[in-house]
């Protein structure tokens, strides 16, 4: 900020790096955490797009292989084990079964209704696990355009006490000044706009994912309800 | 920190490296500065009305009043080797022209006067051409006019058409400042409103070459009896002033000025 960009070329002053080293200490910190923000926001899209999608591929072939196993016990020692979603229902399912069906005498509405409210509970968890850090995309999609304000303000603040300073307004001595301060901005924008963009998708993707599983979950409850009447 | 995550932390961490370095070369690349060369402009305050540009006047100059360069002394030494050539032609156009001359005036003996004149004009011809070669020292006649045409004009310097507004008025000024201690008003009843009109005409040394009165204006009647007085007083102080210091590169601009002496330049 000192020399006010005007010993490099056009070329050298407006590239990102020459643009960070000539600014404030404020408008650098700002620029640090955007681009910081930018990372893990990128990082949050790119983990929960490969794991919503294979959510979704593990959800689907399990529950397909449910619907076409005969035997419920068997089922659950083959693949009763595993850590997708749709695996944890129906395990929490099994269990709220097990327990309710030890004693010789069994209520079947209370068994039903605890049923439901374990297997519920259980899609309630596997959302929330799915829906972790999304949050964390939200708060920068809103906040990372603010930041990068305040950079800017900041930055354009500075360059005008500069300009003051040299006593001198031609554009060679403006446009450096605003320009590292608009960077500030563009970074925030940078972030916030994909952060936006993958909290709408995932949002969308993850709720479809809980009707699904609450789908699965009531046919599952449906199943249990018959085998409680024959049980009786 | 699943697996999922830890890739999906890297791919951005790269992304951005990878995206950092294209926008830094590709700025420091693609942009190519756009340095005009810078143009001097300089501010004028001082605008004169008249085009001070040096064209040349339309007023031819100052004749030759010599139609020789330099006559040549007879006793010049170089002139030997060209006698050589220069007999043979001479001849032949001076004799048809004495019998033409003489014919009229056969009989008397005075019609020896304009025939030795013609005899010296015809050697003097030549004479012009050693001299054109070889410098004879002598410069009589050489600075007499600029032009062999015929002109009323004085002037023997190349006349630019006009001399800028600015300089003329202060080449005024000057003048004025130089004429001021010499001046002396003459004093009397309503002599103050008396304003003498000189038209002066410099030679280019600043001596004067002639002082003309052109007018007296403000006469009344108390006042008449001092304006002859404020005539000569002018004259006088013209006088006494000159030689004029003046700068020589402007002498158009100043050979021939008139100026006013009033109660003014007496201040």
């Amino acid at each position: 900020m000192s020399n006010l960009g005007l010993t490099g070329g056009v070329g050298e002053a407006m590239s990102p790096i020459a643009l960070f080293m000539q600014a404030d200490l404020v408008v650098k910190s700002v620029m640090v955490g955007l681009i910081l923000a930018s990372i893990w926001t990128w990082a949050i899209i790119i983990g929960h797009a490969f794991r919503l999608k294979r959510v979704a591929r593990e959800n689907a072939s399990f529950e397909k292989e449910f619907w076409a196993a005969q035997d419920i016990d068997g089922f659950d020692t083959a693949r009763g084990g595993d850590a997708w979603p749709s695996a944890r229902i129906f395990a929490a399912g099994i269990a709220e079964w097990r327990r309710s069906t030890a004693s010789k005498n069994i209520d079947k509405d209370g068994t039903r209704s605890r049923l439901a409210t374990a297997m519920h509970a259980a899609v309630g968890e596997e959302v929330d696990r799915l829906a972790d850090r999304l949050n964390i995309l939200a708060t920068i999609g809103s906040v990372a355009p603010f930041v990068g304000l305040f950079g800017t303000v900041w930055g354009i603040m500075r360059s005008f006490n500069d300009i003051a300073g040299a006593n001198n307004t031609s554009l060679a001595v403006v446009a450096p000044g605003i320009a590292e301060a608009l960077f500030a901005t563009a970074i925030g924008l940078f972030a916030a706009i994909p952060a936006v963009i993958a909290y709408n998708r995932m949002t969308h993707g993850i709720n479809r994912i809980e009707s699904r599983l609450s789908r699965f979950a009531d046919g599952f409850h449906g199943t249990l309800s018959r085998e409680l009447e024959h049980e009786a | 920190m699943d697996k999922a995550e830890a890739a999906g932390f890297g791919i951005a961490l790269v992304g951005h490296a990878a995206l950092l370095a294209a926008l830094s070369l590709g700025f420091a690349n693609a942009i190519q500065p756009v340095l005009n060369t810078p143009i001097e402009v300089s501010f004028v305050d001082e605008l004169g009305l008249e085009s001070a540009a040096p064209e040349i006047s339309s007023a031819a100059p100052a004749p030759k009043l010599a139609d020789i360069e330099g006559q040549l002394e007879p006793d010049n030494a170089p002139a030997e080797p060209v006698p050589a050539p220069i007999p043979q032609p001479l001849p032949k156009p001076t004799p048809p022209s004495p019998p033409q001359r003489t014919q009229p005036t056969p009989e008397k003996p005075a019609s020896q006067k304009p025939a030795p004149p013609k005899e010296i004009k015809a050697p003097a011809k030549p004479a012009t051409k050693p001299a054109a070669n070889k410098p004879t020292g002598r410069l009589d006649g050489l600075l007499e006019g600029i032009t062999d045409r015929a002109s009323n004009s004085r002037s023997t310097s190349p006349p630019a058409a006009t001399v800028s507004a600015a300089a003329r008025s202060s080449l005024a000024a000057e003048i004025r400042r130089q004429l001021k201690p010499h001046w002396k008003a003459p004093t009397g009843a309503d002599a103050e409103l008396l304003r003498t009109e000189l038209r002066i005409s410099l030679a280019r040394d600043g001596s004067v070459q002639d002082v003309d009165v052109v007018r007296t204006l403000g006469q009344t009647d108390s006042n008449r009896p001092q304006v002859k007085l404020h005539q000569e007083q002018a004259v006088r102080a013209v006088r006494l002033a000159a030689p004029f210091r003046l700068p020589a590169d402007f002498y158009d601009a100043w050979k021939q000025i008139n100026t006013n002496f009033d109660k003014r330049l007496a201040q």
